[in-house]
């Protein structure tokens, strides 16, 4: 007997605010895993000598690396801020459907204001 | 044998890693949120400077403690997803199995770079 | 009014399709369900599940626009249109917007859904005080529709090993009742990475529930009670 279909066409299927914020929780705690050896890297090459450092200044300002640092400030602070909304969660505070839609909206707005100053800071 | 196909639970684990992820994350946000302003606030304008941050002992023992709750956290994190996604017992454990090494190369390197010459 | 109808025939058809139907709706207060009967006056082939058309029995539950819910006490008003009515996601479909509920009832049984008490029953019932009785509210309601379990990306993925919301909800229920005795049992049982640790909060489930209930408050109930008996 052919297996039954299965319907499960996200594309179609809504995703509520609190799940957005979830899946970008998860996807973003990914990426800031995936940049660990970056970051360790960097560490160590702006640590080992004067012309490192510089060097390590002049890429920093370069295009693709000030669009990185961008995207994984945005990663830090949209984990972080998200990861404060499941700490809460985890002890009932905003666990109301109410609260939790409101407090994901302040979790998206708060990340993309913090990614925002940062960038402009490192500008 | 072939042909045994059971779902097989009640491995009887689980509160302690979820309890890891959350005490790994609130240290990490504590000594970052430190950290962040002791950097803003001594901005570090030159190689000099830079350096000298990191040699108090505070910083280089709350690094190291920062990268060993980074890699519980992230070992936590990263299994989960493999758990979601990937279905294969086999590949499921090569996966997670490389993402312990990865983890403790980091902490092992981070340790070499904050107390290595 | 058009409606646009998920259908499978699992005799004819090798794969699902979408049909379109147009209705003349006449009556504004009509629900889906009434819409759903009208279609079938056009076309007996389409095939639904319904009972109480009053939100109580949970026969109806399907995926509209997107959303999970229950027809009969979905209103037309308000629906985008065409309205895109799917079955539950996850469940395999036994034809139409028939889905298979075996999966998501072995999860509610597993978790043994029975009050478990081996003192010598008493002359009347086993009583509670109304604060304990109260602790019930927001949990016995459940009435096992589903739209909360199959709303879960959690259960999606691991459908045989995660229990789901509304079995969650359920352990807790049992868990929290004062007259139950087997509570080290069931934190035992549900203490898994796959039963109970799959749910990371997504909150689906909340906002799914067509009766207002809140699983991931039960869960974290659960998991804060586990923390309690662990540290």
């Amino acid at each position: 007997m052919k297996p039954r279909p299965i319907y499960l066409d996200l594309f179609l299927i809504r995703l509520p605010l609190p799940g957005f914020v979830s899946i970008l929780h998860r996807i973003s705690g990914f990426m800031l895993y995936l940049s660990i050896p970056l970051l360790l890297y960097l560490l160590q090459d702006s640590l080992s000598s004067e012309a490192h450092f510089s060097e390590f200044r002049t890429m920093l300002s370069s295009l693709p690396a000030r669009l990185g640092m961008i995207f994984l400030t945005w990663a830090l602070s949209h984990h972080v801020l998200a990861g404060i909304r499941v700490l809460l969660l985890d002890v009932d505070i905003g666990i109301s459907l109410q609260s939790a839609r409101r407090s994901s909206k302040w979790v998206l707005a708060a990340s993309l204001l913090t990614t925002l100053i940062a960038s402009l800071w490192l500008a | 044998m072939a042909g045994v196909r059971r779902t097989v639970l009640g491995a009887h684990y689980g509160i302690t890693g979820w309890l890891v992820q959350r005490m790994s994350a609130v240290i990490m946000t504590l000594f970052g949120v430190v950290l962040l302003s002791f950097i803003l606030f001594h901005a570090p304008a030159g190689f000099a400077e830079w350096k000298m941050l990191f040699s108090h002992g505070w910083v280089k023992i709350g690094l190291l403690i920062f990268f060993i709750c980074l890699s519980l956290h992230a070992w936590i994190g990263v299994r989960d997803i493999l758990m979601d996604y990937v279905h294969a017992v086999g590949i499921r454990l090569m996966l997670e199995t490389g993402v312990l090494l990865s983890l403790a190369a980091y902490v092992l390197w981070a340790w070499s770079i904050l107390w290595g010459r | 009014m058009r409606f646009s109808i998920y259908r499978f025939d699992p005799d004819t058809d090798a794969d699902p399709c979408m049909k379109d139907y147009d209705l003349q709706i006449e009556d504004k207060d009509m629900m889906l369900l009434d819409a759903l009967i009208l279609i079938k006056a056009q076309d007996d082939s389409l095939s639904l599940r319904r009972s109480c058309r009053e939100g109580v029995c949970g026969s109806d539950a399907m995926n509209i626009n997107g959303r999970n819910g229950l027809a009969c006490i979905t209103p037309l008003a308000g629906l985008k249109e065409p309205v895109e009515i799917r079955p539950l996601p996850g469940l395999p479909v036994i034809r139409d917007l028939i889905v298979d509920m075996a999966p998501f009832f072995r999860q509610y049984h597993s978790i043994r859904p029975y009050l478990v008490n081996n003192d010598p029953p008493p002359e009347t019932e086993r009583l509670q005080s109304p604060d304990e009785r109260a602790v019930l509210d927001g949990l016995y309601e459940c009435i096992l529709c589903a739209c909360c379990t199959t709303s879960c990306p959690s259960f999606w993925w691991n459908p045989e090993k995660f229990v789901g919301p509304a079995g969650l909800l359920q352990a807790w229920r049992f868990i929290a009742d004062s007259r139950d005795q087997a509570t080290s049992q069931r934190l035992d049982d549900l203490e898994d990475p796959f039963r109970l640790f799959r749910c990371r909060s997504i909150m689906n489930c909340v906002d799914a529930c067509p009766k207002g209930l809140n699983p991931t408050a039960a869960i974290g109930e659960i998991k804060r009670m586990m923390v309690g008996r662990k540290v």
